[in-house]
């Protein structure tokens, strides 16, 4: 070995602490991962003002979700007309509000623009992470607020409504009623892993979390605005010419049996134009899991072939 | 060609997985059918801090990436630490640190959340990476400042995250790519002493820098690849040692000076109005004085000049020097 003589002239500061060797104790892949998982989790909420956001939110969207239980139990907005009743209908309430998106936006897209920004690839690809690994667990810590987004309202929903039908805690257990939960939080993680899918693949090609909301956002509008044009004109499958995201709440009325009658006694109008509802939903059903396949093989294949510097 | 022979062979035995920390045989990258990056590269890395270089180009990141399992070779194979890179399990990479060259550092994130995730995702609990992040940054050097967003930091604290990072789990072996990039002349005394004291306390390093002043103040041993292929392995000693073989002169008439040892057969490497380099081995040195004396022209400087591995690097790429030694 050659004895370099830099270090006898070197001005440079001693670090007095030195170097200490670590003794390995290396944890199982299957810990790394949920290990991986949950410091994402807390990486993903560490502004505060997400954290703020979300409960102020939050609050807001539960004394609306519940005056809206509290106007259709009493029949109140049946009253109203009909573009205002099937915008705040128990199933469209039970899709993400525009303002959860905003958050969902946040969460899913910062988890891989701040890679891709970074550069950080590199690190995790020069650890004993696999593409695969890496986009499961960022999809996974990801999916923990997108779930939450979906499911806490459902949750909450099922509880304010049972508290208007004098439920006492036996009937919330009770499998007629605790299964029309179990569907909403289905529905929910369907949602989650549509949107997760659909917002990952976007944060691989743009700087900032924030250009998905601003390119998403409006046209979560102009979906709406075209469901609402071909339910006027009577189209015969107008819910579908929609598109995914006005597809909550077709699928919901199809898991929950709902039928065409239910519902334009519901709505306070005859929606008889439409084909059987079930149908519809059940096409939606079929259309939102097939796009998010797609969607997350597209991600999986986008992954995959990520050039690390 | 400048080689020392028992490190360039694509044999490999039992006993040079044991000695030699990297072991490279026929390998072979090829990108897209076309781009050869690496071809037939057989080279042994010893022990020790070992400088890789080569022109932009040259195959250096290819065959880094292939260490660390980020490319796949064409052909041949490698080892790390003794084990085959195609077939070892997932421990390989514990016992692997990467500097990489490039920005890699979340800007939104703090040094200890950094070394922290990255101690994780390298097999630490957590509770333990959060330790272990604090011990390397203070390592390096970071101290208050370990606190504040990254994107705060100067390039010279930027280098020192990035090295914290990949000695968080404390590998025994280093890839170090370009560690100097952008720092100025304290940041860089500093950067390279922390290299010089990781090698001290057993630690493997390839240092890949175009910097060569980097490479001789800290390595032991240089690696020299152009076009995907080997050119040089051998000591830092041995390689500068070269440079003894050439004589500067400097004359008060240096254009006459050279006919007349031109008319001696004496081999004339460059020269021009200051001064005049000569090969040894065609000439002594007293016949130069002897030379001098005889035609009444006076001597300015008469030495040995030591070879910079610059020198040397241009020198093994058959790159002419256009400065003066």
């Amino acid at each position: 070995m050659v004895e370099n003589d830099y270090k006898s002239n070197s001005s440079a500061k001693i670090y007095e602490r030195g170097y200490r060797p670590w003794k390995r104790q290396m944890q199982p892949k299957k810990m790394v991962l949920l290990n991986l998982i949950w410091e994402e989790i807390k990486l993903i909420a560490r502004p505060r003002w997400v954290i703020i956001m979300f409960i102020i939110l939050r609050f807001l969207l539960i004394v609306k979700d519940i005056l809206t239980v509290y106007g259709i139990s009493t029949g109140f907005f049946q009253q109203f007309p009909f573009s205002l009743a099937y915008a705040i209908n128990v199933g469209n309430n039970s899709m993400m509000g525009v303002t959860d998106l905003l958050l969902a936006y946040y969460v899913a897209s910062s988890v891989i623009s701040r890679d891709r920004v970074s550069g950080a690839y590199a690190l995790y690809f020069s650890r004993d992470i696999s593409r695969t690994e890496y986009l499961l667990v960022k999809f996974i810590a990801s999916a923990f607020y997108m779930t939450s987004f979906t499911w806490l309202p459902a949750i909450y929903k099922y509880v304010a409504i049972g508290a208007f039908y004098d439920f006492t805690p036996i009937d919330y257990l009770k499998w007629k009623n605790f299964s029309l939960l179990l569907i909403s939080l289905g529905y929910g993680v369907l949602v989650m892993a549509f949107l997760n899918s659909l917002i990952l693949l976007l944060s691989m090609f743009v700087k900032k979390g924030w250009y998905i909301a601003i390119i998403i956002i409006p046209l979560r509008y102009i979906s709406d605005t075209i469901a609402i044009i071909t339910f006027l004109l009577k189209v015969k499958y107008a819910p579908l010419y929609a598109g995914p995201p006005s597809y909550g709440e077709y699928i919901l009325y199809w898991a929950f049996g709902i039928s065409n009658e239910q519902l334009s006694n519901n709505l306070g109008f005859q929606i008889d134009f439409l084909a059987p509802i079930s149908k519809i939903g059940s096409i939606a059903f079929l259309i939102v899991l097939g796009l998010s396949i797609l969607l997350f093989s597209l991600l999986y294949y986008k992954i995959q072939k990520l050039e690390v510097q | 060609m400048h080689y020392e022979q028992n490190l360039l062979s694509s044999e490999v035995s039992e006993d040079d997985l044991k000695n030699y920390p990297v072991i490279v045989s026929n390998l072979t990258k090829i990108y897209n059918n076309d781009i050869i990056a690496l071809s037939d590269l057989s080279v042994k890395f010893p022990k020790g801090a070992v400088g890789l270089l080569g022109p932009n180009g040259s195959g250096k990141s290819t065959l880094i990436k292939i260490l660390l399992g980020l490319v796949k070779p064409t052909r041949g194979d490698a080892w790390v630490l003794g084990e085959n890179i195609k077939s070892s399990g997932s421990h390989l990479k514990w016992n692997i640190g990467y500097v990489p060259e490039n920005d890699c550092l979340p800007l939104s994130l703090n040094a200890v959340e950094i070394c922290k995730l990255f101690g994780i995702a390298s097999g630490l609990s957590p509770y333990d990476a959060l330790q272990r992040a604090h011990e390397v940054l203070d390592y390096v050097g970071i101290e208050e400042s370990r606190y504040r967003e990254i994107k705060t930091y100067s390039t010279g604290m930027k280098q020192r995250v990035k090295l914290a990072q990949a000695l968080v789990h404390d590998p025994p072996l280093l890839l170090i790519d370009e560690p100097t990039n952008g720092l100025d002349p304290k940041g860089r005394e500093e950067m390279l002493e922390l290299i010089n004291n990781l090698k001290k306390v057993g630690k493997n390093i390839i240092l890949s820098s175009h910097i060569l002043p980097d490479i001789e103040e800290t390595c032991d041993y240089v690696v020299i690849i152009h076009n995907g292929q080997l050119v040089v392995v051998d000591s830092l000693n041995s390689v500068l040692s070269g440079a003894m073989q050439r004589i500067l002169i400097s004359t008060d008439d240096n254009a006459t000076f050279v006919k007349l040892l031109e008319n001696l057969g004496c081999k004339i490497i460059r020269w021009n109005y200051d001064s005049i380099i000569v090969d040894l081995e065609t000439i002594d040195h007293t016949e130069i004085i002897k030379l001098a004396a005889k035609h009444n022209i006076g001597l300015k400087k008469l030495f040995r000049p030591k070879k910079s591995l610059e020198e040397f690097f241009l020198a093994a790429l058959n790159i002419d020097l256009v400065s003066e030694v």
